[in-house]
């Protein structure tokens, strides 16, 4: 890998391959194709594009969670992950007994997350009802436990998807203070959302992905100017049909 | 191969969550650990002792065919519930990169403590019935260890056979039934000895199954006392293995292909 690099991703894909039945063989679908791009050190890369266009399987294949079927993806460093807040929750367990469950999930050593506990409870603003089972939430303070837990976790190399609406405003803006911080003490961190507001606040460089080819990747005004223009193009072509 | 080796203290945390979630669904919780398996052995005697009378010859009959439907409960619900394992977390597995392996694991370690539950209440029923426990009952413990190590490696096996052919997880149910009737369960292995012939070669592959070797080992700790033969000791010790070494290098190979799939 390239000094200065910390994150070097050269002509990924990514094949499904549907379930085949007994009257219909299976049919195959590339969610990611030739997919090339590095993020140097200490750089903040978003990563944007309509539904469907390969941004989660980018993210499943950066942290390691699936394996690309061609390509190569280069870590310079380890790397983690805030893939959707609440994952693994267990509804059953109060919020206290999950964030031991969901922090060694993410890899963090028992002792290590059993000593967190004070920490993720003050963050999360849960107060009392963070005994309770979590079955008992509300979905914003799920998210507001998953985002406490999660963040914890301080990886060289982070991946965050569609983290950046959590809560309300005064939580939100506690997760941006975090973020900033995490941010200092990152390699890289790569950012997954639909808000081109965020990303031209956040991040050094925007790539768009479109039918899970890379379309363009550049500074966050050009990249999102065009985003917005194309978008804005395709709801006005989705009108008029 | 890190995806792969399960971490200790997360295996206890899934199976604790898990056993903790059937507790808070039921009025009577942890009590069921015991009440059930009692009820379930309640059901066989009622059927095959009390109405059929084919009981007869193996009295204690309740301690009998408890001795196989217990550890037979917890095979099935272990291997049932591996075999959705890849469909039960798929959100997990998508979202979190974390040893995958812990999760059957898990599921046998969650089916191993209310199976040591039943065990006990097996215990306390053969005592009850009269039965002179003695220094032969303590095998129990190896015992279960082996059936532990054996179901570890079924349920890795199972859960990537079940991911790779979800249909598995509707025919097994009835696989196991059969399975379940055609061993010494309801019915002593004197018995097929009688049928098949004691010397005959089909006799021989039948009580070397690890079914049969089971029931018939927890049979000599809890219902008529006596120490097990070495020869049965090691039969059953190179089943587990052979379980564990299958199960595991089958889960190995087509676990990433799983979970990209889940």
């Amino acid at each position: 890998m390239k000094h200065g690099v910390a994150v070097d991703v050269a002509g990924v894909g990514v094949c499904y391959r549907s379930r085949s039945r007994l009257w219909r063989p299976a049919t195959r679908h590339w969610a990611l194709r030739e997919v090339s791009f590095s993020v140097r050190e200490h750089e903040v890369l978003g990563i944007m594009g309509p539904n469907g266009s390969g941004k989660t399987t980018l993210c499943r294949v950066l942290t390691g969670i699936i394996v690309p079927d061609e390509g190569r993806v280069d870590m310079a460093a380890g790397v983690g992950a805030l893939l959707g807040l609440g994952r693994g929750l267990r509804g059953d367990l109060s919020g206290r007994e999950n964030a031991v469950l969901v922090s060694m999930l993410l890899g963090v050593p028992h002792a290590d997350a059993v000593g967190a506990l004070e920490e993720v409870r003050a963050f999360s603003g849960l107060g009392p009802a963070f005994e309770r089972p979590t079955k008992t939430y509300s979905s914003g303070m799920r998210s507001r436990l998953g985002f406490a837990i999660a963040s914890r976790v301080r990886p060289e190399i982070l991946v965050l998807d569609e983290v950046m609406s959590v809560g309300d405003l005064a939580f939100r803006r506690q997760c941006e203070g975090r973020l900033e911080e995490m941010r200092s003490e990152a390699k890289a961190i790569i950012i997954v959302s639909h808000s081109a507001k965020s990303l031209a606040n956040i991040c050094d460089r925007v790539l768009w992905l479109d039918g899970g080819r890379v379309r363009q990747v550049g500074s966050p005004d050009e990249v999102l100017s065009a985003y917005t223009t194309w978008a804005r193009s395709q709801a006005v072509g989705e009108a008029a049909r | 191969m890190a995806n792969m080796r399960p971490r200790w203290h997360l295996v206890r945390w899934l199976a604790w969550s898990d056993l903790k979630t059937t507790m808070s669904t039921t009025y009577l919780g942890v009590v069921w650990w015991l009440l059930d398996p009692i009820m379930l052995i309640c059901v066989y005697w009622l059927l095959f002792s009390i109405i059929t009378g084919r009981g007869d010859g193996y009295a204690p009959y309740p301690v009998f065919v408890g001795c196989a439907v217990v550890p037979w409960r917890c095979a099935v619900r272990s291997i049932s519930r591996s075999a959705k394992v890849y469909r039960s977390y798929r959100s997990l597995i998508q979202g979190v990169a974390f040893p995958t392996a812990s999760l059957p694991m898990s599921i046998v370690l969650a089916e191993g403590v209310l199976f040591v539950c039943g065990m006990a209440a097996l215990t306390a029923a053969s005592a009850l019935f009269g039965v002179s426990l003695g220094w032969p009952t303590l095998q129990v413990i190896p015992l279960m260890a082996l059936q532990f190590v054996l179901l570890a490696g079924a349920g890795f096996g199972i859960a990537a056979i079940g991911g790779l052919l979800p249909d598995m997880a509707v025919a097994l149910p009835h696989v196991l039934r059969l399975l379940f009737y055609l061993s010494p369960s309801l019915y002593g292995i004197d018995l097929v000895a009688e049928r098949l012939g004691a010397d005959s070669l089909l006799f021989e592959i039948y009580s070397a199954s690890p079914v049969a070797i089971l029931f018939t080992a927890y049979r000599d700790c809890l219902w008529d006392p006596d120490w097990i033969a070495a020869s049965q000791w090691a039969m059953l010790a190179g089943w587990s293995v052979l379980f564990f070494a299958c199960g595991y290098t089958v889960f190995r190979t087509l676990d990433r292909a799983l979970v990209k799939s889940a």
